[in-house]
């Protein structure tokens, strides 16, 4: 027998090993290959050698005795190997399939075993999203889906699209579901990391109705472990995509604010740079404008030290939403429009504008000294938003714009056009809008 | 008298600020923590995230900023006319 056969059938009995004795840190370790990219080259090619040609996986396996799940174990090694191999030869695509393949077996396994099979599982699902993203990001994926797309067009017709995305989504419900459904309910305590990596996954390619029906799915779900049961890593990021999710219905934003602050809180408290800061990051663009609609706070100057970069970019935004400054705020907001888009916040400050003319008005009032201050010319207002916007405003838009103020209970009075004054109420004509965060 | 001519002229978004803007877009991942777990006292905590944001939105007492003191002269100039 040759060095490298002999190499090969070590691995083999190694790796069973491991799985003999639920050793799972040891099975994780022996399924994962990012952390061998590196070190590719010293690791033996055992497809190309023929080695598990001449010795298969399920054979060696069987030889040393049988063990539950055997022949998926034989499958999953051989998977294993071919998968080094295509990385070796930078075949991404086989790489995936492959990785694929290895999830798919170890989902079935798990549906027999109990909570030490959620290591490898997940390990094997979270590499397998990752080589798919690092495969989206290089060259090699923009020449095949165009290569890919034109063949099945040709094949399909016109409305074929190229479903990587979807067949990834279709591999990680695997491990998922067999969490949700565990009876034991052992395996429970990975729900919310497969669910994670799901998120990731619709919301990286914007399947945002997958992940609407994913959380229907985990809200009607019985006997969930509490979100303090689990590593920070995963609450935190869980809190999140749900807000995330929660965001998309105006109704539920109040929800969405509490997730998000408390996703905040929990945060590991990091220098400036690396993933971590990155995920604060995330968090509070999110959280800046939610916190204002819903409880009308502003960043604080200390939030500004803290985040440069989302004081270079937001400070005058708020700054105008604190002077009432409407030309400031559409310019601001113009300029970083393709930003707001992209991170999902648009809307948001679209339905902050409103506030920044209410503040506007709360000055008008409070800095008109007429004989009765509650009784103030409509002109004052037509002033103030001619002044604050930048262009001439005509009294029927500032009527008009009073009119949606007091309707939506912001403002308390009422309009006399005849007499063209605002009779604002004596008592808290200006309600508080601010709302402590419960 | 409006804002265009009393506020002033909004400059160019700044090389810096282009510079970050671009950051923020293509930075969109939530990336996977490096630490699977932390203790509370490892966190952000309430006492550090409440620094973070004011709440004196509706206040006037810091109303003293060069755009409130212009709107009010501005509100002036219409009073006396």
């Amino acid at each position: 027998m040759s060095d490298i056969h002999r190499r090969y059938l070590d691995h083999v009995l190694t790796f069973g090993k491991c799985i003999r004795l639920h050793d799972s840190a040891a099975v994780a370790e022996s399924l994962s290959f990012l952390d061998k990219i590196s070190s590719l080259d010293s690791i033996p090619d055992y497809v190309k050698s023929d080695s598990i040609k001449m010795l298969p996986p399920l054979e060696v396996l069987r030889n040393n005795g049988w063990f539950k799940g055997v022949n998926q174990w034989g499958i999953v090694i051989d998977g294993y190997f071919n998968l080094l191999s295509s990385l070796k030869s930078l075949n991404f695509k086989n790489a995936i399939k492959y990785s694929s393949k290895i999830v798919t077996e170890v989902s079935k396994i798990a549906r027999n075993e109990d909570r030490w099979i959620c290591i490898p599982l997940m390990t094997v699902t979270t590499e397998l999203r990752k080589l798919v993203m690092i495969y989206i990001q290089s060259s090699d994926y923009d020449e095949d889906v165009k290569s890919q797309e034109k063949q099945k067009r040709q094949q399909y017709g016109a409305d074929f699209q190229l479903s990587l995305d979807e067949e990834l989504a279709n591999v990680l419900q695997r491990p998922f579901k067999v969490c949700l459904s565990d009876k034991s309910e052992e395996k429970k305590i990975a729900v919310y990391f497969f669910a994670n990596e799901l998120f990731r996954t619709y919301i990286k390619f914007e399947k945002f109705d997958a992940a609407k029906n994913m959380c229907k799915v985990l809200l009607h779900s019985p006997n969930l472990p509490p979100l303090s049961s689990v590593p920070k890593s995963q609450s935190v990021t869980y809190k999140y995509f749900l807000a995330m999710v929660e965001c998309m219905n105006f109704e539920h934003l109040e929800n969405a604010a509490q997730l998000l602050n408390n996703a905040l809180i929990d945060c590991e408290n990091s220098p400036k740079n690396g993933e971590t800061f990155k995920n604060q990051l995330s968090i509070l663009l999110f959280l800046m404008p939610i916190n204002f609609l819903m409880y009308c706070q502003l960043p604080s100057p200390t939030l500004w030290e803290r985040y440069p970069s989302l004081a270079i970019t937001f400070r005058k935004i708020f700054e105008a939403v604190k002077q009432g400054n409407l030309k400031q705020f559409d310019e601001e907001v113009a300029d970083i429009q393709i930003l707001l888009l992209k991170r999902h916040v648009y809307s948001f400050y679209i339905r902050m504008r409103p506030f920044v003319e209410l503040r506007l008005f709360n000055k008008t009032a409070h800095l008109y000294i007429g004989e009765k201050t509650h009784i103030i010319p409509l002109e004052q207002f037509t002033r103030a938003e001619g002044y604050s916007s930048g262009r001439i405003f005509t009294q029927e838009e500032t009527e008009s714009r009073l009119a949606s103020l007091i309707f939506s209970r912001k403002i308390k009075g009422y309009i006399s056009h005849g007499n063209k004054v605002i009779v604002l109420s004596k008592k808290d004509p200006f309600p508080k809008q601010v709302v402590p965060i419960k | 008298m409006v804002a265009s001519t009393e506020q002033e002229k909004p400059s160019e978004v700044s090389e810096e600020k282009a510079k970050v803007i671009k950051t923020l877009e293509e930075d969109d991942e939530f990336e996977d923590f490096p630490e699977d777990d932390w203790t509370d006292d490892k966190a952000v905590g309430s006492t550090q995230h409440g620094h973070l944001w004011d709440d004196s939105w509706e206040d006037h007492d810091d109303d003293n900023d060069n755009f409130t003191q212009k709107l009010a002269a501005e509100l002036q100039r219409n009073d006396q006319q």
